[in-house]
């Protein structure tokens, strides 16, 4: 990320096309080094079989700097044998996490991927869910996001204190070894849980769904890559021909069918792209039920301090799950850190 | 009584020293041998020590998606590159601080040791935007450049204590014969110290090998990446793109240690004697 700011911020013009994910793709947007591509046919041809999340980050952001080749989401996966029933309610998910946690044994109910530089993706998630301004961050539904994340280790003890050293390895071996009756991680996991060695977790008993319904919604939080022409590049009309050729939707399907997730719409349902994909064969929710409302990784996406505020919701979402500060310090830290980013925007 | 404490002490020094040996060999080993599992295997928890389905095909796979050839190259360019030129321009400085009296002298070596103390990190953004300037991003001299006035500070100093350590009769003796400055630095003063110039280069080798962030920040293609930057160039499986793969980071972890252990197994009595030699001298 910090390359990535350096190349932006000196005006570098060696880079022509540039793979960026939503984080990145956001802060080229928003700083003006990536150009406006809604002009491009590849972007206008398909334009009606983009997902509404993308065309709700296009308006937030003001442009089209991005023609998405892949679009992925956060799904919320759970050990049948651990958890039978899909948690519906913040309630019925303590329910669920209190049962399936035997301590001694090292099983936990619930295992977010709190270590990894995955904590921030965990806050962001509890923030969506319980309605907090996400612009603002000063509300009672962002205190409350912070009180049910200190709530799994400290009150119900769903969530072990090792949690912050658990990264997207750490949770996947957790979760296989039958040491978590619930985890999130990104669509991967699925296949990377019931392929590990001695998985106790197959494709009969590692369910999934969306997230227990939180005070405000349950949706999943959305990532993406996508193809940017910098605006620095000596290129821009060779950058801009091979675009329309990269971001065409048989390109844009050649890659899907590298077992890639698509990021339109019409290739989620295309018979050869989803013989493809294992994870979109699933029912019960299938992906459309699983994605539908689902957001990007606001207020990170649109906002012109990136690096910043990725740092920031990281440490406090590790400070929160570890201990280190107690809900209104935390709370009390990120009116600060927020401040502070965004005096400089 | 005498034989007991001795043996005592024998045994607590080699109770310890395997402790210790054990700390530094373990993540090594481990990672040798996580090379040699499957993604599925890595991803187990308790982890397996010994591989249970050993497999070669993590090794064919890096080497391919890495160019193991071009970024080998590139290591030793860079590594060699900008330690022999340390080593020889920082010969150059030490032997004018061991036998100059100019003006400016105390002030310019202090200097130079306190150059030692500023942070990479600091440097990096004007580097930066000086090489955009400059045309250097992405070039082996850029990057050999910017290593070799990182290394001056240590070479320098090194070779000073060795040849502080040389008596000056012999200067004098070459400047009798018609020798000049140069002639007796390369001819005289540097063949008796060879221990110490060979360390300096040893050194900055290893430190060249193991540099990440000048490269990583100054290197924008395949063309100039070397073995560590490469670390950052996992490449996914099909099939499996999302997935941090450890067993294909421990490989390439490997791929990083490999070409240095050899050339460091041949060379230690030389490297342990000269570090040994230049502390006494100096």
């Amino acid at each position: 990320m910090q390359k990535y700011t350096l190349w932006g911020q000196t005006g570098y013009s060696h880079a022509d096309i540039m793979f960026l994910d939503d984080l990145l793709g956001g802060m080229y947007g928003i700083n003006g080094w990536a150009l406006d591509l809604s002009d491009l046919n590849a972007y206008t041809d398909n334009a009606d079989d983009l997902t509404d999340s993308v065309n709700v980050l296009d308006n937030a952001m003001g442009g089209v700097f991005r023609i998405f080749y892949f679009m992925g989401a956060t799904p919320f996966f759970y050990n049948t044998d651990l958890v039978p029933e899909h948690p519906a309610t913040w309630d019925d998910f303590v329910s669920a996490g209190l049962a399936a946690t035997d301590q001694e044994a090292g099983v936990w109910g619930w295992r977010p991927l709190g270590g990894g530089g995955h904590a921030f993706n965990t806050v962001l998630l509890a923030l969506h869910h319980t309605g907090a301004d996400l612009q603002a961050l000063d509300d009672d539904a962002t205190r409350a996001a912070l009180q049910w994340m200190y709530d799994w280790v400290n009150d119900y003890e769903i969530t072990p204190p090792s949690t912050i050293n658990e990264g997207w390895n750490e949770v996947i071996g957790l979760m296989a070894g039958g040491k978590a009756g619930m985890v999130w991680g990104y669509e991967g996991m699925y296949s990377n849980i019931t392929s590990t060695v001695d998985t106790v977790v197959t494709e009969d008993n590692l369910a999934w769904g969306r997230f227990p319904m939180g005070p405000a919604n349950d949706s999943l939080l959305i990532h993406g890559w996508g193809y940017s022409i910098p605006t620095a590049s000596k290129k821009r009309e060779q950058a801009r021909e091979v675009l329309e050729f990269l971001g065409s939707y048989d390109q844009l399907k050649a890659v899907a069918l590298e077992n890639v997730m698509p990021g339109l719409k019409s290739l989620f349902e295309d018979e050869e792209v989803v013989a493809q994909i294992p994870i979109l064969n699933l029912q019960n929710p299938s992906w459309g039920e699983i994605t539908q409302g689902a957001q990007f990784r606001y207020p990170i996406v649109n906002n012109p301090q990136v690096s910043q505020l990725w740092s920031m919701f990281d440490q406090l979402g590790e400070s929160i799950l570890s201990g280190e500060r107690n809900v209104d310090q935390a709370f009390q830290w990120l009116q600060e850190e927020h401040t502070i980013i965004r005096q400089a925007e | 009584m005498i034989h007991q404490r001795r043996r005592l002490r024998n045994a607590l020094l080699y109770t310890l020293l395997v402790i210790v040996l054990v700390g530094l060999v373990f993540p090594v080993l481990f990672m040798a041998l996580t090379s040699f599992k499957s993604v599925g295997e890595v991803n187990r928890i308790p982890p397996t020590i010994i591989p249970r389905y050993p497999t070669w095909e993590n090794y064919p796979f890096m080497a391919r998606a890495w160019d193991f050839g071009l970024t080998l190259r590139n290591t030793v360019i860079l590594a060699g590159g900008s330690g022999l030129a340390a080593t020889v321009l920082g010969a150059m400085a030490a032997y004018a601080f061991s036998r100059g009296t100019f003006r400016g002298r105390t002030l310019m070596y202090s200097l130079l040791v306190a150059s030692m103390a500023v942070p990479a990190m600091v440097t990096l953004g004007p580097i930066f935007i000086a090489y955009l300037q400059f045309n250097l991003l992405d070039t082996h001299i850029g990057l050999i450049l910017v290593f070799t006035a990182g290394g001056m500070p240590l070479a320098t100093l090194l070779q000073f204590a060795y040849f502080n350590a040389i008596p000056r009769e012999l200067d004098d003796a070459a400047a009798i014969d018609g020798a000049g400055r140069f002639m007796t630095l390369f001819r005289i003063i540097m063949p008796i110290a060879m221990p110490g110039v060979f360390v300096s280069f040893l050194l900055l080798f290893i430190g060249g090998w193991n540099e990440f962030l000048f490269v990583f920040t100054l290197s924008t293609s395949p063309d100039t990446q070397v073995l560590t930057t490469k670390l950052y160039t996992i490449p996914p499986r099909e099939a499996d793109y999302q997935s941090s793969n450890l067993d294909l980071v421990a490989t390439a972890g490997m791929f990083v240690l490999l070409p240095l252990v050899p050339l460091l197994m041949l060379t230690q009595r030389q490297l342990v004697e000269g570090i040994t030699l230049g502390a006494v001298q100096g």
